[in-house]
């Protein structure tokens, strides 16, 4: 009985002292004035000051265990070293609407002190010049640390679907294609192959994640789809190296060093429009896994997030795990990312309105 | 064959893989007796710590956490009708029940023999059917994962105690309630009342614990008696519910296969998996009106289904890389980590580390009844403590639960509802069961109709096992009905 109650009392404080801690209680109030005192002198002092004891909240958009939650989980493991304060970093997976909800999040609800970032698909900043609905964000505004990868596109078929090269899929028979939905490069891209190569395909949509379409293509529920080579060459590798899947259209900044046989979609397209379809809609992917903190945040603490950011990119220990968890790297500063994402969205209205059509979105 | 299941064994027995999996236990151990914060969740926190391992020791490490977190979690649900675990709600409808007569001891023995027996099947198959499966699953597209949830849905007429009509009710509501959010395939949002929060639709976790915590916690701050309404015996009676699962060790077997079944299927998870094997074990029962009073097969039934998904869950995702539920996920994520490639290479050349994974997950199960076992008493002492004691860090251990997974206030609200809810339907006599099976189900079957449908239009149902499953599923909604008519008949006659 005795043991019981005081089973009960010990559980509980722990659960009170880790709720606690959770929080990232702030340093003693003393320490806290003391180091702001000194800030006017030294902006680094002052950003260190304003990190010393704080949690940054890592928010990511889509499901825990994929692509880019282990990119997250990377970066968040390392870059708090090189913030000024070494502030703690939780990743947080805010999973809805292909990862719009935590881009609408990041944009209206994050707190905008420096003490959140997060990472979306940046297929959603495409869906804001495509006027996608419920999208509460301006891209253009959002404070952007920065991309890790230029992701390719690829497109495969099952063998013994009869498809084997990209000619196949302008035929009559038509080709049927595992998607998550529309507004992802699983959707979205085959879908403009419809228009822009004339391809002849069906998009089914609604899998859960590229697994689920992967489960699809091995049970021969669809005959192939289209997903980022990153993750394909892993749920997909051995199925390629047997033969069993035939890889039919790349898109991308250039060509996968184990494809060089496969065409780049924009070069099987023929007219100038169905070449800015492709490359319009595979933009994106050239900003694979952008980080961004909400719009508004202070310059000097941006500047340092950015700062950070390009650094924990070159940390050794970084890129050693990554190497080992398969995180392919190719990070772009946060100026860059910014001048991609104002690109993307100062399309022409002729391109904007082609793709609308492509996608059949009114 | 059989030299890579020793080789296997040896892995996990060698150091310092043995030693890791002691400390997954441990975290495990914590992680499944406090409500909330899932093994899957807890999985996705130690991935990092796994870089500098080797294959076996990762795995050990891993599963040995992720086999107990379930098996600990019916400890809080059973003791204090709060779901230590959403996986292990199910034992609050009879096991609480059972604890309130002073028989904790008993049915927490019938919940960890449960557990073992199901983690055990699944570790079985996972070894047996690893070389066999491969063919088989490929046979199942998805109108076939949609007609298993339409199976398990036809059980809900089980789940309703007295009244079917009451707890179709509650179903219905259910699943209505899995309707909010975005619709899966076209991405539309429905009854989100400009709330982002209910763009994902409503999270299993709080609606969960609101739903079973909040009226038991009710209940013992009004009666301001312990948990244990009678006397306890010595030992709370461990060894009588051992006994109970050899008792029923036929509704075990059918459990167990149910679990199997539910884990190879994407989808439907343990969640539905404990529910469906509890409207079995009441259809299945001669007396079907001592449930959610203390039914011991009420408790054994979940546990057994529960811990066979959770195990064989790992089939599909050694064999396809495609997890059948989120922890194996989290746990595809560690594959890659070990650059080890899901397919063919873990059935061939490393069929060791596949074999050492169901070693990992039986002796995990083994050494984590062990110390439940040497607890047992402190813990069957904690139903004796005055109600007013208890009450306060409970209803704290709720909150925090339902605010850990996805830190969102959100989440504390959507609890309070579910336990208002919970609160009318308790006052009602309605069951509550159907609505959390309505929940998981519901967006389960729609997001698998709206593929099937647009993959196949009508065709899907003309499919052999479709039709199969869809007579299947009528069986099973109409068996109670056609039980009681059997009785009455039965009565009538002489």
């Amino acid at each position: 009985m005795r043991g019981a109650r005081s089973l009960v009392f010990a559980l509980t404080l722990g659960l009170i002292a880790a709720a606690c801690g959770g929080g990232g209680t702030p340093t003693p109030t003393t320490a806290a004035t003391g180091a702001a005192a000194t800030a006017t002198a030294d902006p680094n002092a002052a950003i260190a000051a304003f990190y010393s004891g704080k949690t940054i909240r890592v928010i990511v958009g889509l499901e825990a265990g994929g692509g880019f939650d282990t990119t997250a989980r990377l970066l968040a493991r390392h870059i708090g070293k090189y913030i000024p304060g070494n502030p703690t970093l939780v990743v947080e997976n805010m999973v809805g609407a292909g990862s719009r909800v935590a881009a609408n999040w990041l944009y209206e609800v994050g707190e905008k002190d420096g003490t959140v970032f997060g990472v979306f698909n940046e297929n959603q900043v495409l869906q804001q010049v495509l006027g996608g609905t419920d999208i509460k964000f301006d891209a253009k505004k959002f404070s952007w640390l920065g991309s890790t990868f230029s992701a390719t596109i690829v497109c495969i078929a099952r063998k013994d679907s009869g498809f084997a090269k990209i000619q196949d899929l302008q035929g009559s028979k038509q080709f049927i294609a595992g998607s998550t939905g529309p507004g992802s490069n699983t959707g979205d891209f085959p879908q403009v192959l419809r228009t822009a190569l004339g391809a002849n395909i069906k998009v089914v949509g609604g899998y859960n994640g590229t697994t689920g379409i992967s489960r699809a293509v091995d049970s021969g529920e669809v005959n192939g789809g289209c997903w980022t080579w990153e993750s394909m060459s892993v749920t997909q590798g051995q199925n390629l190296k047997d033969g069993v899947m035939i890889p039919l259209v790349q898109q991308g900044d250039e060509k996968i060093k184990d494809l060089p046989n496969v065409p780049l979609a924009e070069d099987v397209a023929t007219t100038p429009v169905n070449k800015a379809l492709v490359k319009a809609i595979t933009a994106p992917s050239v900003i694979s896994k952008s980080f961004t903190a909400p719009p508004g945040v202070p310059a000097e603490r941006l500047k340092a997030l950015r700062e950070a950011f390009v650094k924990a990119w070159k940390d050794p220990a970084l890129m050693e795990e990554a190497k080992k968890a398969k995180i392919d790297i190719a990070p772009k500063d946060g100026a860059a990312v910014e001048k991609i994402v104002n690109e993307l969205l100062g399309y022409d209205a002729t391109t904007i309105s082609a793709l609308k059509a492509a996608l059949a979105l009114k | 064959m059989f030299e890579a299941l020793i080789a296997g064994l040896g892995q996990v027995l060698s150091w310092p893989a043995i030693g890791l999996m002691f400390v997954g236990i441990a975290a495990g151990f914590v992680v499944g007796i406090l409500p909330g914060i899932g093994g899957a969740t807890a999985l996705a926190l130690m991935l990092p710590f796994t870089f500098k391992m080797q294959p076996a020791e990762a795995f050990a490490f891993l599963l040995g956490m992720s086999s107990v977190v379930a098996m600990t979690g019916e400890i809080t649900s059973i003791l204090f009708g709060v779901p230590g675990e959403p996986v292990t709600a199910a034992a609050i409808v009879d096991g609480h029940p059972m604890a309130k007569q002073g028989q904790a001891g008993r049915a927490l023995g019938a919940a960890l023999l449960g557990a073992f027996i199901g983690a055990v099947v699944g570790a079985v198959s996972l070894m047996i059917t690893i070389p066999i499966i491969q063919p088989f699953l490929r046979s199942f597209g998805s109108p076939e994962f949609l007609m298993f949830a339409v199976v398990g849905i036809a059980f809900i007429s089980s789940l309703t105690g007295r009244s079917p009509v009451k707890g179709f009710v509650v179903a219905g509501l259910g699943l209505l309630l899995s309707t909010i959010g975005q619709a899966p395939g076209t991405s539309t949002l429905r009854f989100t009342f400009d709330q982002l929060y209910l763009w994902e639709g409503i999270h299993i976790v709080p609606a969960t614990l609101g739903l079973f915590a909040i009226p038991e916690l009710v209940d013992l701050a009004v009666h301001r008696t312990s948990i244990a309404r009678r006397h306890v015996g010595a030992l709370g009676g461990l060894r009588q519910g051992f006994a109970d699962v050899f008792r029923h060790r036929w509704l075990a077997a059918r459990v167990a296969v149910l679990g199997l079944f539910v884990g190879v299927a994407p989808g439907i998870g343990g969640n539905g998996a404990q529910w469906v094997a509890y409207g079995h074990a009441v259809q299945s029962s001669s007396d079907p009106s001592r449930f959610g009073h203390g039914a011991v097969e009420g408790v054994i039934a979940p546990a057994i289904a529960s811990a066979a998904e959770r195990t064989s869950a790992l089939i599909p995702t050694v064999v396809f890389g495609i997890p059948g539920n989120v922890s194996t996920a989290v746990l595809l994520g560690a594959f890659i980590i070990q650059g080890l490639v899901p397919g063919r290479e873990m059935l061939t050349v490393n069929l060791s580390v596949t074999f050492g994974m169901a070693w990992t997950m039986m002796l995990a199960n083994v050494i984590a009844i062990a110390v439940i076992l040497l607890l047992a008493r402190q813990l069957v002492a904690i139903t004796r403590i005055r109600g007013s004691l208890l009450v306060p860090p409970l209803i704290l251990l709720v909150f925090l639960g339902a605010y850990a997974e996805r830190n969102t206030l959100f989440d504390v609200l959507v609890a309070l509802i579910f336990g208002a809810l919970g609160l009318v339907l308790v006052e009602l006599d309605y069951p509550r069961a159907p609505l959390i099976l309505g929940l998981v189900l519901g967006a389960v079957i729609e997001s698998y109709l709206s593929l099937s449908v647009s993959r196949y239009e009508f065709e899907w149902l003309l499919r052999p096992a479709v039709i199969v499953m869809i007579l299947l599923s009528v069986a099973v909604a109409l068996s109670p009905y056609v039980q009681s008519w059997r009785r009455r008949r039965a009565r009538a006659v002489p």
